[in-house]
C-alpha cells in the first residue's frame, strides 16, 4: 500500500506546502478509492497482487508520461514549508516537524481504531461475511479503509517531498517498500506500537552503522577481518575461481547499512514468519490470530 | 470490421516470433507458479528469483566451460551442460526454500507464507545484486547466428531454439504430471490434500517434487533467457516472474496446460496486441509501455475472471 504515496505527491514548484498538503491528502485519497472499487471483490493474496499490479502500473505511467513528471528525471526544487513564518529548514527542525507528523497521524489512527469505523474494520477483517451480515456496510467501510489509508500515504508522500526536495516516480522505488514492508511485518502487522519499534530498529540501526563513531570503533576489528580472509583464501585455493575478499572493518558498518540491509531484511522476514509470526510487539487481537497455529486447518470449503 | 494494417506482413510475423520467444519464457516460469498454487494455495513470490539463480549457474558453467572461446559443435554440448547446471541450482535452491521458508508455515494463515516468500525473494535478489557489485553479466555470445524462413516469414536460430526447447520441456513436464505415478500423486494432492494423504501418497514428498519440477523449469527458462537476451542481472527475476504468475492467472492458476497457454497469450499480447494498439488513431506505446499491458491485463483478468479466460469448470478458491 505504500506504492499508493507516489501519486500523493503532485506538487508543482511555486505552491505553498500547506495548500499542497490537502490537496496532496487529497488526490491520494481519491486515488486510493479509484483503485479501491474495483477491487472490492477481491480477497487475500489475489487483493495483494492486484495491488503490486496497481503500484506498478502507476509508475510505469507516470515515468512514461514524461509531460507530467518529467519521466525518472523527476521533479525538483520543491519548496520547504513555512510555519507562521519560521522556516522549517534544518535537520532539527524536519525533525520535530515530522515527529510532530506521526504524532498527529498515530493520534488520529487510535481514535480512530476504537470508533465505530474503526470496529467496523476489525469485523471486516475477522469475517467479512459474518460482519455483513450483522448488518456493517461492508463496500462503505472497505472503500473508506482504501481513501484514509491512502490519505496518509499522501501525508507521507508529500512531507517526503518537501523533506527531499526533489520527487521522481523512480524514487518511489521497490526500495522504499521493501523497508516499508519489513518494518510493519517484523514490528507486529495490525499494531502501532509495534510499528514504531519495527522502524525504529530497522530505520535506525543502519544509520547508527554510518556513524562515523561506528567506522572508528569498527577499525579495531581489523584482526578479525584478517582471520576471515586468511579462512576466504583457504577455501578459494580449493575451489575454482575467486569468491574475493572481505574489505576493511573500518567500512563494514556503511556496507551493511548500503547493501547488506536488504538481505538481512529478506531473512529477517522469513525468520519472523516462521518463528513470531505476530511481530516483535504485536497486537492483542493478532497475536490471538496467529495462536491458533498449532491446531489443524479446517479442511478447505468447496465453492458451490 | 476489417481495418487496414499500415505495416508489412513481414512486421506482423516478426512481432508474432518475437510474442512465441518471450510467450515460451513467461509460460515455462509460468507452470512453476500454477503448480505450486495447485497443491499449496499459496504464490510462490520467490520463484522469480529461482528462474535468476538458474540464469546466473547457467551463465557460470559457460564460462567456466570457455565461453566466448567455444565453437563448433562443443557449443551444442556446452548449452546442455549449462542446462543441466542451471536446473541442478534452481532445484537446490527450491528444495531448500521450501524446506526453510514454506514447510514451517503449513497451516498458517495464508498471509504467512506469502510473506514469506516474498522474503525469500528479497533475499536472493539482493544477495546476488551484492555478489555482482549490482552489475550485469552476459551470457558468452556463442549461439549461431542467423535465420531460417519462407517468404515473409522469418525466425532466427536462437528463436527457433528457446521455443522448440521450451515446447519440449512443457511436453515433458505434462507427460510427468499425466502418466507417471508421481504426476498422479501431485494431481490427487492439487485436487484434495487430506484425501490424497488417506489413500497413501506422502504429501509432502508430492510437494517437494511439484517445487523440483517447477524449479526445473525455471533454470531452463534462465538458460533460455540467457542465451536471448545475453544480459543477466540480479534483479532480472521480478519482472519476468510477475509476468509468469500473470501468465498463469490468466491461464487458470492450477492448471498446467493454462499456465502454458497463459504465456504465449501474454508473449502476443505484450507484441503483437501493442502493434495492434498502436495501429488506433492517437496511440504511440513505445516497447517500454508493454509492461504497463501486461500488468493491465493481470488487473483486468484477476477483477473480471478470476478464474482465467479458459476456464470451463469452477476452480475451489476464495
Amino acid at each position: 500500500m505504500g506504492l499508493l504515496t507516489s501519486p500523493g505527491s503532485p506538487i508543482d514548484a511555486g505552491l505553498n506546502f500547506w495548500l499542497i498538503l490537502p490537496l496532496g491528502i487529497l488526490i491520494a485519497s481519491g486515488v486510493g478509492l479509484l483503485l479501491g472499487l474495483p477491487v472490492l471483490p477481491l480477497r487475500g493474496d489475489y487483493l495483494a497482487i492486484v495491488t503490486l499490479g496497481f503500484g506498478e502500473i502507476i509508475r510505469l505511467f507516470l515515468i512514461n508520461r514524461d509531460d507530467l513528471t518529467r519521466g525518472s528525471q523527476g521533479l525538483s526544487a520543491i519548496p520547504r514549508p513555512d510555519l507562521f513564518g519560521f522556516r522549517i529548514d534544518s535537520f532539527t527542525e524536519w525533525f520535530y516537524f515530522v515527529v510532530a507528523a506521526a504524532v498527529i497521524v498515530g493520534f488520529c489512527t487510535s481514535r480512530l481504531r476504537d470508533s465505530r469505523i474503526g470496529r467496523a474494520w476489525e469485523a471486516i477483517r475477522e469475517d467479512e461475511d459474518v460482519a455483513a451480515a450483522m448488518g456493517v456496510n461492508t463496500t462503505k467501510y472497505k472503500l473508506l479503509a482504501f481513501a484514509s489509508g491512502a490519505a496518509i500515504g499522501g501525508l507521507g508522500g508529500v512531507i517526503y517531498a518537501a523533506f527531499i526536495g526533489f520527487i521522481s516516480p523512480a524514487a518511489f522505488s521497490l526500495q522504499v517498500s521493501i523497508d516499508v514492508l519489513a518494518i510493519v511485518i517484523i514490528g507486529g502487522m495490525g499494531s502501532t506500537p509495534g510499528v514504531i519499534l519495527g522502524s525504529l530498529i530497522l530505520i535506525g540501526v543502519p544509520r547508527i552503522l554510518q556513524f562515523r563513531e561506528t567506522s572508528d570503533f569498527l577499525a579495531n576489528l581489523g584482526w578479525l577481518r584478517d582471520g576471515l580472509n586468511g579462512l576466504i583464501g583457504a577455501v578459494d585455493a580449493v575451489t575454482p575461481g575467486s569468491i574475493g575478499r572481505l574489505p576493511p572493518a573500518e567500512t563494514w558498518g556503511a556496507q551493511i547499512a548500503d547493501d547488506t540491509r536488504f538481505i538481512i531484511f529478506g531473512a529477517l522476514l522469513v525468520i519472523v514468519m516462521v518463528l513470531r509470526p505476530s511481530g516483535l510487539w504485536p497486537s492483542s487481537r493478532r497475536r490471538l490470530e496467529f495462536a491458533h497455529d498449532d491446531t489443524p486447518a479446517p479442511a478447505p470449503v468447496a465453492a458451490p | 470490421m476489417p481495418v487496414a494494417l499500415t505495416l508489412s506482413v513481414s512486421f506482423w510475423s516478426d512481432q508474432f516470433v518475437n510474442g512465441l520467444t518471450t510467450g515460451s519464457l513467461y509460460a515455462l516460469i509460468a507452470l512453476g507458479y500454477t503448480m505450486v498454487y495447485g497443491v499449496l494455495k499459496m504464490i510462490n513470490f520467490a520463484h522469480g528469483e529461482v528462474f535468476m539463480l538458474g540464469s546466473f549457474a547457467g551463465y557460470g558453467a559457460l564460462v567456466a566451460m570457455g565461453g566466448n572461446e567455444l565453437s563448433g559443435p562443443v557449443i551444442a554440448l556446452a548449452i546442455l551442460g549449462a542446462v543441466i547446471v542451471a536446473m541442478s541450482a534452481s532445484v537446490s535452491a527450491s528444495v531448500v526454500i521450501e524446506r526453510l521458508a514454506y514447510r514451517p508455515l503449513r497451516g498458517a494463515p495464508r498471509l504467512a507464507p506469502l510473506i514469506s516468500a516474498i522474503g525469500v525473494s528479497i533475499f536472493l535478489q539482493y544477495l546476488v545484486l551484492e555478489q555482482t557489485s549490482a552489475r550485469a553479466k552476459f551470457y558468452p555470445d556463442i549461439f549461431p547466428r542467423g535465420s531460417i524462413g519462407a517468404g515473409p516469414f522469418e525466425i532466427t536460430y536462437i528463436q527457433l531454439f528457446l521455443i522448440a526447447s521450451s515446447v519440449a520441456m512443457m511436453a515433458l513436464l505434462y507427460a510427468v504430471i499425466q502418466r507417471t505415478r508421481l504426476g498422479r500423486a501431485i494431481r490427487a494432492v492439487a485436487e484434495n490434500p487430506t484425501n490424497a494423504s488417506l489413500m497413501g501418497v506422502d504429501v509432502n514428498r508430492t510437494i517437494v517434487f511439484v517445487f523440483i519440477l517447477g524449479a526445473a523449469m525455471a533454470g531452463v527458462a534462465g538458460v533460455l533467457y540467457g542465451l536471448f537476451f545475453q544480459t543477466i542481472r540480479g534483479s532480472m527475476g521480478f519482472i519476468p516472474g510477475i509476468k509468469a504468475f500473470t501468465a498463469a492467472v490468466l491461464g487458470g492458476i492450477g492448471s498446467i496446460p493454462g499456465a502454458m497457454a497463459g504465456g504465449y497469450v501474454l508473449g502476443l499480447a505484450e507484441t503483437v496486441g501493442r502493434e495492434l494498439l498502436n495501429e488506433l488513431p492517437g496511440v504511440n506505446l513505445g516497447n517500454q509501455w508493454r509492461d504497463v499491458i501486461a500488468f493491465t491485463l493481470l488487473v483486468t483478468i484477476l477483477i473480471f475472471r478470476p478464474t482465467g479466460i479458459f476456464a470451463q469448470r469452477s476452480t475451489t478458491r476464495a
